[in-house]
Parts: structure tokens; C-alpha cells; sequence
């Protein structure tokens, strides 16, 4: 799956988050197009990278309750009514990072509203387009996240941009699964060993879900 | 699966995130490690769940 991360931010090399988010999409091949480096925008060819993507990511800090002025631009100059009918069934997601904690996103929180609801200009427009939208990947306050907690965002964020279904516990493990295959991890006996561990854990957990819901089944059946 | 494999799986994580130099693959360690954790944590639901209605006289 191709996944286009569109980048808006003034300033991009001296943002902390932004280099270090894209040392995630490079890990999974995720093209980086960062926009406020271009002068102006090659409508055609901005669309072409569109076209040859799968999902779609608008990447920015919150700026004013909606992103940086090159998006907007961007945009305004890219899409069309007409344009919108090539992107339908295309995935779009927004990774957006903040200087304020999660907790000041809610009602009755320091800014009252949540992203979701900051941001519903871009759920229109995935509507309108027919796309599906996946639920906002959202940043708060990089700059105070501890060690763990910022290689776990790594993480995350590649999963955002890579991994092929809903997230649920077991498209994870999927995920990770297919990733010791893919990436260049050490190879040694103990690697081995815990990659077929953790594959042995992942079927059993598939094994308890299909007996759990056997087990339902049977009960229906007798109920009816 | 029982509860000492569980805990070489958690320690054998915990040494690879512990000594691995590069960056990017502490992070994949990390990962591991947090999923791991939740599928132990769902296991014994499901198991728990499971015991529950084998258990559940009414179905006797």
C-alpha cells in the first residue's frame, strides 16, 4: 500500500516532531512531500501523487485551530469538485501535533472542543470525496514525552501509516508480526525464538476468540 | 499459554530493548513489548470469559 504524507509547517528543519516523525515514513516507505518548500504547486503533478496513493496523510501542528497557510493554499489549488471522483474509496488521515496536553482537547477542558471536532472541515471533505477517513493521529506536546513514550509514538506513527486494517489488538500483532519479516532486525537465535513465541501468542489469542464465540453460538442455539 | 513462557517472552523483549544500539529497532522492541502485554492481559479475559460460561449452571 502507497501512503503519501503531505507535510505542512514553516519550518520544517527545525521542527523536532516533523524529523522525527519522518524518520517513521521513511521506515515504511511512506512518501514524504513536504509543501511549504515549493514555490508554487504543479497542479498536475500534485494530483499524480494523489492518484498513485492509497492513503492519504495531511500532516501539520495545529495552528489557530486548523493548519499551517500552506495546506489551505495547497488545497484550494490542488483539488477540484471534478478532481474529488478520482479519490474515492482512498484513505485519509490527519497526523496533527499540538503544544498543549490532550486533556485541554475536551468540553471543559482550556480549549473546550476536541480535534475530532476542530477538524471536521477535513472529514467533509473526505466525505464529499467519498474517501474513508481514519480516526486523527494526534501528537500532544512531543517535546515532554519521556524516552519510552517517544519510541513508542516510532511506533504508532508507522502503524498510522502502514498498517492495512482497523486496529484492533489483532491486525497489531499482525502487523508487527509481518514487520520482524520486513525490517532488517538482528537475526540471531534468540530473535528467532521470540518471533516464534510471539506467533504461538498471537494464534492462541485467535484460538480463545474462535472458542469464546463458539461457545456463544452454542447458547443462542440452545436459547432458541 | 502459561505464565513462565509469558515472562521469558517479556524478559527476552526486554533485553533486546535494553541492547540494541540502534534507535529505530529499540522502538520496534518497545512496540513488541506494549503488545505483548495487552494480548497477555486479553488472553485471561477470554480465558476467564471462557471459564465463566463452561461454568454457567444454567447451561448444565
Amino acid at each position: 500500500m502507497q501512503t503519501l504524507v503531505i507535510v505542512s509547517h514553516p519550518d520544517v528543519d527545525n521542527s523536532s516532531t516533523q524529523q522525527f516523525l519522518q524518520q517513521g515514513a521513511h521506515l515504511v516507505q511512506a512518501k514524504w512531500h513536504y509543501l511549504d518548500k515549493l514555490e508554487t504547486y504543479n497542479v498536475v503533478q500534485e494530483r499524480q501523487l494523489l492518484l498513485n496513493s492509497q492513503r492519504i496523510i495531511f500532516q501539520f501542528p495545529l495552528y489557530w485551530y486548523t493548519s499551517p497557510a500552506s495546506l489551505a493554499k495547497w488545497l484550494a489549488q490542488v483539488l477540484s469538485t471534478k478532481f474529488l471522483d478520482n479519490l474515492e474509496d482512498k484513505e485519509l488521515g490527519l497526523a496533527v501535533s499540538t503544544g498543549l496536553p490532550a486533556k485541554d482537547f475536551q468540553a471543559g477542558g482550556k480549549i473546550g472542543y476536541h480535534l475530532d471536532q476542530i477538524l471536521t472541515p477535513y472529514q467533509a471533505l473526505a466525505q464529499q470525496a467519498k474517501m474513508i477517513f481514519l480516526p486523527i493521529f494526534a501528537i500532544y506536546q512531543f517535546s515532554y514525552l519521556s524516552e519510552i513514550e517517544r519510541l513508542q509514538l516510532l511506533m504508532d506513527y508507522q502503524r498510522y501509516l502502514s498498517q492495512t486494517k482497523l486496529d484492533s489488538l489483532k491486525n497489531r500483532s499482525d502487523w508487527y508480526l509481518n514487520y520482524f519479516q520486513h525490517q532488517q532486525l538482528t537475526q540471531n537465535q534468540t530473535t528467532q525464538l521470540i518471533q516464534d513465541t510471539f506467533r504461538q501468542t498471537t494464534q492462541e489469542l485467535d484460538n480463545l476468540q474462535t472458542t469464546l464465540k463458539l461457545i456463544k453460538q452454542d447458547e443462542d442455539d440452545t436459547l432458541e | 499459554m502459561n505464565n513462565s513462557k509469558n515472562q521469558w517472552l517479556l524478559e527476552q523483549i526486554q533485553q533486546q530493548l535494553h541492547t540494541e544500539p540502534q534507535y529505530e529497532k529499540r522502538a520496534f522492541w518497545q512496540g513488541l513489548k506494549t503488545v505483548v502485554e495487552q494480548q497477555q492481559d486479553r488472553i485471561q479475559q477470554l480465558q476467564a470469559e471462557i471459564d465463566g460460561h463452561l461454568w454457567n449452571h444454567e447451561q448444565w
